[in-house]
């Protein structure tokens, strides 16, 4: 499959400057050598720990931060070799919905005006927006009437879906979410994954999802990147990550998922330490400072991210070795028959049906 | 559905609606309004509520005390006080809202080019503010109404530039507070030119604090006004204004205390009212008070 977005090798790091002239003294590596794919109706989850580089990497997929280095291609185009004007007209193409709808709407424009400008900017609609605005609001779930709102007057959810109604407006092809739903309350966010994920197959859209809940990302994702300190540590399918996970970083993720079964033993991987600071990150492989398994060669190679056959790609010199002696996450077999759990989840299924 | 819950609500309130509901539930806000209303009144149809010419001198009634003819008094020239006071109001006013009007033309684009641009932009501006800021306001005033030549046109010209620093300051620390949100960077990632992100996304957000500040400047105009009068350098004689009446006055202030008394009570209220409304609106258009 021929790729829509073609990220390599992404660099982003932020200077840090100090003393009376400001000279450069270091930098953080916020992002440090990332590379993927993404295609058509594809969603491609980048999960990690806060400051991992996952929001930063999305921001430069977007040109909201210009990046260090690296190449950036969509639909076959140079994005970073546009200019302001083609870069402006590009943004059509590529929209963001962001984590805090309580921040990400203009507290003085009302909805009609947030939805609204990006069809005018975009020369959309002409002649009938206001009802264009009218089909976008009840596409996610709002009524037209909502037009002529201020967003304080709506809930977070609701808030949400606002963002994601000025994201749509434009029609675009790739959507970066940033966190779209981990501000919601939990049954809020079932809500919004669920019309996200009607959006995608209604338009095909491919989407970047930034996000650090794994129970989220199991629903949503086709692939899965996992990124540790500024790189990817490993990418896969989402079902061979789920059932195989290769890096040991990604094998402590896992077991971190809360399972409802209170009665499954399981092994928890916890890891000790912080992760390391990006602006002075250790030798060789990032995670070494925290990898259980961590041996001299691993301070002195920085392990590639290397893709076998079946695109599962992981970067770590001794993943062969490291295969866990059983499962991470009990598979659906391994689950005894729980009666009573069964009772009651049935119940709460009728009273939902009820309402 | 999600949109059950809002059919109940009522009428879609805009932010500056529900602000001045908030402003209507002040008193003392709304006591300073009503005072800046009357002397704005006051001051428009000067013509008509002034008893007297306020000119009109008369030496068989030179330094008079409150009467019923003269309800103020009269100055050293015979003149009725209260006319005079009536007719300083429109030099008051119109020094104070002209000249904070000049040091807001000037200051919310510096402040937001230096915001917003960063860098050297930026830089350049802040050390020339700051340069401006270290020398105190009525100084840096007299010393620019001086060299402009003493005209209350010049003055409020001198008032508006020495007002502006802050007025620039205070733009461009909002600016840096606004522009940084994510709606910001929304506006950008919808594909907004620059001008178009400053003007209809981050000028609307920093307007509130810059409402405020223009009510507590048009206080501190009307005491440099004043100032730049008593000194000579404001409104000219025989023209009436609260400044150059209270420096005739300073000479007379055993013999006439009336004619020191009313100007200075004049000045005294209106700074007072511009206060009590910047205060209010403050409080008002705080967004943490929803």
């Amino acid at each position: 499959m021929s790729a829509l977005l073609r990220v390599e090798g992404l660099v982003k790091h932020f200077p840090i400057r100090k003393g009376m002239f400001a000279r450069a003294t270091g930098a953080v590596r916020a992002v440090d050598g990332v590379s993927f794919d993404l295609g058509v109706g594809e969603t491609l989850a980048l999960v990690g720990e806060s400051g991992c580089g996952k929001s930063t990497t999305g921001r430069l997929v977007l040109r909201l931060i210009e990046p260090t280095a690296g190449k950036i291609e969509f639909d076959g185009d140079d994005l970073l070799a546009l200019d302001d004007a083609q870069m402006r007209r590009r943004r059509r193409a590529m929209q963001v919905i962001f984590q805090d709808p309580f921040a990400s709407l203009n507290p003085r424009m009302t909805v009609a005006q947030a939805i609204g400008e990006p069809l005018a900017l975009h020369g959309l609609a002409e002649g009938h927006r206001a009802q264009r605005v009218g089909e976008i609001l009840t596409l996610v779930g709002l009524a037209p009437e909502h037009a002529r709102r201020y967003p304080h007057e709506f809930s977070g959810g609701q808030r949400q879906r606002i963002g994601i109604a000025r994201a749509l407006a434009v029609e675009p092809r790739i959507v970066v979410c940033d966190e779209p739903v981990s501000a919601l309350d939990v049954s809020i966010q079932a809500q919004v994954v669920n019309l996200l994920r009607d959006l995608q197959k209604r338009f095909g859209l491919s989407y970047i999802f930034i996000a650090h809940d794994l129970a989220v990302v199991k629903f949503i994702a086709t692939r899965i990147a996992v990124m540790y300190l500024g790189r990817i540590v490993e990418q896969a399918d989402k079902h061979a990550l789920f059932d195989e996970p290769r890096h040991p970083y990604t094998q402590a993720l896992l077991s971190s998922i809360p399972i409802p079964q209170p009665t499954v033993k399981r092994r928890r991987i916890v890891l000790e330490g912080d992760v390391p600071s990006p602006a002075n990150p250790p030798s060789g492989c990032g995670f070494r400072t925290r990898c259980p398994h961590a041996r001299p060669r691993c301070a002195e190679e920085t392990p590639p991210l290397q893709t076998d056959a079946d695109g599962h790609a992981v970067a770590c010199h001794f993943w062969r070795e490291l295969v866990p002696r059983e499962p991470i996450l009990p598979g659906t077999a391994a689950i005894a028959r729980n009666p009573r759990l069964e009772a009651l989840q049935a119940a709460f299924r009728h009273t939902d049906a009820g309402a | 559905m999600a949109t059950l819950a809002l059919d109940a609500m009522p009428k879609e309130v805009s932010p500056r609606r529900r602000a001045l509901r908030r402003l209507g539930r002040r008193p003392a806000a709304m006591l300073g309004l009503a005072f800046v209303v009357f002397f704005v009144l006051i001051a428009i149809f000067a013509p008509w509520v002034a008893p007297y010419d306020p000119l009109a001198t008369s030496w068989s009634a030179v330094r008079k005390a409150p009467s019923w003819a003269h309800w103020f008094g009269t100055d050293e020239l015979g003149r009725d006080v209260l006319a005079r006071v009536i007719w300083g109001t429109r030099a008051s006013l119109l020094a104070g809202v002209v000249s904070v009007s000049i040091s807001i033309a000037l200051g919310v684009p510096i402040g937001l080019i230096a915001g917003y641009t960063g860098g050297w932009t930026d830089a350049l501006i802040s050390r020339v503010t700051d340069a401006m800021l270290a020398t105190p306001f009525l100084i840096l005033a007299i010393a620019l109404a001086a060299f402009l030549g003493p005209s209350l046109t010049n003055a409020m010209i001198a008032i508006g530039i020495s007002a502006t620093p802050i007025l620039i300051r205070l733009t461009r620390a909002q600016v840096l507070a606004v522009k940084v949100e994510d709606y910001v960077e929304a506006a950008r990632a919808l594909g907004n030119p620059h001008l178009r992100i400053a003007v209809r996304h981050i000028l609307p957000n920093v307007i509130p604090p810059l409402i405020v500040q223009s009510t507590l400047a048009i206080a501190a105009a009307v005491i440099a006004e004043a100032s730049l009068s008593f000194l000579g350098l404001g409104q000219q004689p025989p023209a009436p204004s609260w400044g150059s009446m209270l420096n005739t006055a300073k000479n007379y202030v055993e013999q006439a205390p009336w004619m020191a008394v009313w100007p200075g009570l004049s000045i005294f209220l209106l700074v007072l009212s511009f206060n009590l409304l910047g205060d209010g609106l403050r409080d008002a258009l705080d967004p943490r008070h929803v």
